[in-house]
């Protein structure tokens, strides 16, 4: 499979002078708010938005390819079914155009149908399709051609959390069993983490930041990209005592935590401000993942309140505006902080 | 569901409207002297008119200009109209000349046809060829403007031409209201080919009406409307039989 390498791509009113390499077979995923412009790069690769600049798979410039001849596989991000076709016919339209015989046409679809487990419903027509399968129809009709690049455009976000966890773990078999160059456009941090070989934080047209998914969590390149991404409470691990294979009691100053995690050692852990919770009175219950903290300082905001502790440093919280209203809270209240178990991340390797 | 599955509500109407006219026949309650046949009269007047090939020779005749003007303006309406939809060149070069003849009624071409042409088969046929090309003309540009993008774009991606995205999303997808088109005209070649042979073409169900009228035979006048209003009724079914035959299974 081809690498993707962009040079100064720009388009109309989207992007500004874009330069990155995707690397043969890697899953990159584009993170970044609305209108920042990952789809119009979705679009300049696939060759179906007016572009300057370069874009070459591998060594070839495919600039003066139609979109026909790059041999992308793309899933809209409005999935795009022809409504007009039925299920086979629409993972076979592909096939058909780029000239296969009858027989290949027959065998690759049913192939595919069987491998994407929708044998049943392949006489349906889209309006009797539910989300979750119009997706993977979708995503069957852009890989039944054995595409050499995956273009897949927030393929979740018409999904309920159950089907899209289950068609991501899907996804990502596939794309490494294939080894297909794949581009993953989403603006949810988590599934870019869950999915990205590397993420590609893009804000404005701009490329921020290029990276392993802890590097953007723990190494922020910029204010843009934090202010995505979110600015985490990172701590510094003094030591670290194995619990179990699983668990591990780590100390940072003052504050002790219990992580989940696979590594022998940890020397950083981070935690988003979102991911704190504050209570008045201590909370019941196991003394493990909290702290007493006071409140020294409020900064409002329109949408949430950021609240900062101090323990033996600053610690950032971020509350929803409605939740701080009802806890009434004022400077140098003395208050106890719970750190979500699940959300505090281990930095890998190191940094 | 299918759509001839009228339900017997819209029949009660219908009935309604018989039984007043036959009560106002029998009983003389507008006119004396007989002047309102009742429907016994009509059905005998409808068999002898049958019989003697008067009616059949007349409708024949309308039949014949309805089918070559509705199929031939349907026919380069669809074709034109598929053009100016796709090609926006093709648009802007005819976009003109159509807008400035799509206002004339179909009729106001009579006099200059006649004058041009004679009077012949040629004139109701022209004339219904003018009243069927433009509804069809606007409703297809309509449809192929319709299709949205992203199934175009979505078509290239996976190596469709344009010629082939034309055949295999664009039209199918614009049929809805390449239909709509034809249900108007199919109804309006009707309406036209009549007052076509009312004012000036000396066969055709209209001519039949028009001698009638001279004859004061309000029975033969009746026989004719009846028939027309069969006749619309049927061809604008037929359209919509045939949408529902291309569209139902994905709409």
């Amino acid at each position: 499979m081809p690498d993707i390498k962009i040079k100064d791509l720009s388009t109309e009113f989207c992007l500004k002078k874009m330069n990155f390499t995707i690397k043969d077979g890697e899953l990159m995923v584009l993170l970044g708010p609305s209108g920042s412009g990952k789809t119009t790069l979705l679009k300049a690769i696939a060759g179906i938005v007016d572009y300057s600049g370069s874009i070459y798979f591998g060594e070839n410039n495919v600039n003066n390819l139609v979109p026909g001849k790059r041999n992308v596989g793309y899933l809209f991000q409005n999935i795009n079914l022809f409504p007009h076709l039925n299920v086979y016919d629409n993972i076979a339209y592909g096939l058909k155009t780029k000239g296969f015989s009858k027989d290949e046409i027959k065998e690759k679809v049913e192939h595919i149908i069987d491998l994407f487990n929708i044998t049943e419903i392949k006489e349906r027509y889209s309006k009797n399709l539910s989300g979750g399968e119009k997706q993977r129809i979708a995503l069957a009709r852009a890989l039944v051609y054995s595409p050499d690049i995956l273009l897949l455009d927030e393929p979740m976000s018409s999904l309920d959390y159950r089907i899209s966890k289950h068609l991501r773990m899907e996804i990502k078999m596939l794309q490494r069993k294939l080894n297909i160059t794949t581009v993953y456009v989403t603006h949810n941090f988590s599934e870019a983490e869950e999915m990205a070989d590397r993420i590609a934080v893009i804000n404005n047209g701009v490329i921020e930041q290029v990276d392993k998914a802890d590097r953007v969590f723990f190494k922020p390149k910029n204010k843009n990209v934090t202010e995505f991404i979110g600015e985490p409470n990172i701590f510094i691990c003094s030591s670290c005592k194995e619990l179990n294979l699983y668990l591990k009691e780590i100390k940072c100053g003052k504050l002790n935590f219990v992580v989940a995690s696979l590594q022998k050692s940890i020397r950083k852990i981070a935690i988003l401000p979102e991911d704190i919770y504050v209570s008045k009175r201590k909370p019941p219950g196991p003394d493990i993942n909290r702290v007493k903290a006071e409140l020294i300082e409020i900064k409002k905001n329109s949408t949430y309140i950021e609240c900062v502790f101090m323990v033996d440093r600053k610690i950032k919280v971020k509350l929803a505006a409605d939740i701080y209203k009802n806890m009434k809270l004022s400077k140098n209240d003395t208050t106890w902080l719970t750190f979500n178990f699940k959300k505090i991340k281990v930095l890998n390797g190191d940094m | 569901m299918n759509k001839f599955d009228y339900n017997l509500k819209g029949l009660v109407p219908v009935l309604i409207f018989f039984i007043v006219w036959e009560s106002a026949a029998s009983l003389n309650l507008i006119f004396e002297n007989n002047f309102l046949p009742s429907i016994k009269e009509i059905i005998v007047e409808f068999y002898y008119l049958t019989i003697n090939g008067v009616l059949i020779k007349n409708f024949y005749s309308s039949l014949l200009r309805v089918l070559a003007g509705v199929f031939l303006g349907s026919f380069l309406g669809l074709v034109v109209g598929i053009l100016m939809g796709w090609k926006e060149n093709v648009n802007q070069f005819l976009g003109l000349i159509i807008s400035l003849t799509y206002p004339i009624p179909a009729l106001g071409w009579l006099p200059l046809f006649i004058i041009f042409f004679g009077v012949n088969n040629l004139v109701p046929v022209l004339i219904i060829f003018i009243c069927c090309f433009f509804p069809i003309v606007y409703n297809t540009i309509a449809g192929i403007k319709g299709v949205d993008n992203n199934l175009i774009n979505a078509a290239r991606t996976l190596g469709a031409s344009e010629i082939k995205i034309l055949f295999t999303i664009i039209i199918p997808l614009a049929l809805p209201s390449i239909f709509t088109g034809l249900k108007l005209e199919s109804g309006m070649a009707w309406r036209v080919v009549i007052a076509a042979e009312m004012i000036a073409i000396p066969t055709g169900i209209g001519a039949l009406m028009m001698k009638a009228e001279n004859l004061v035979r309000v029975d033969i006048i009746i026989v004719c409307l009846l028939l027309l209003s069969l006749m619309c009724f049927l061809f604008e079914k037929t359209i919509v039989l045939l949408e529902s035959k291309f569209t139902d299974q994905w709409r």
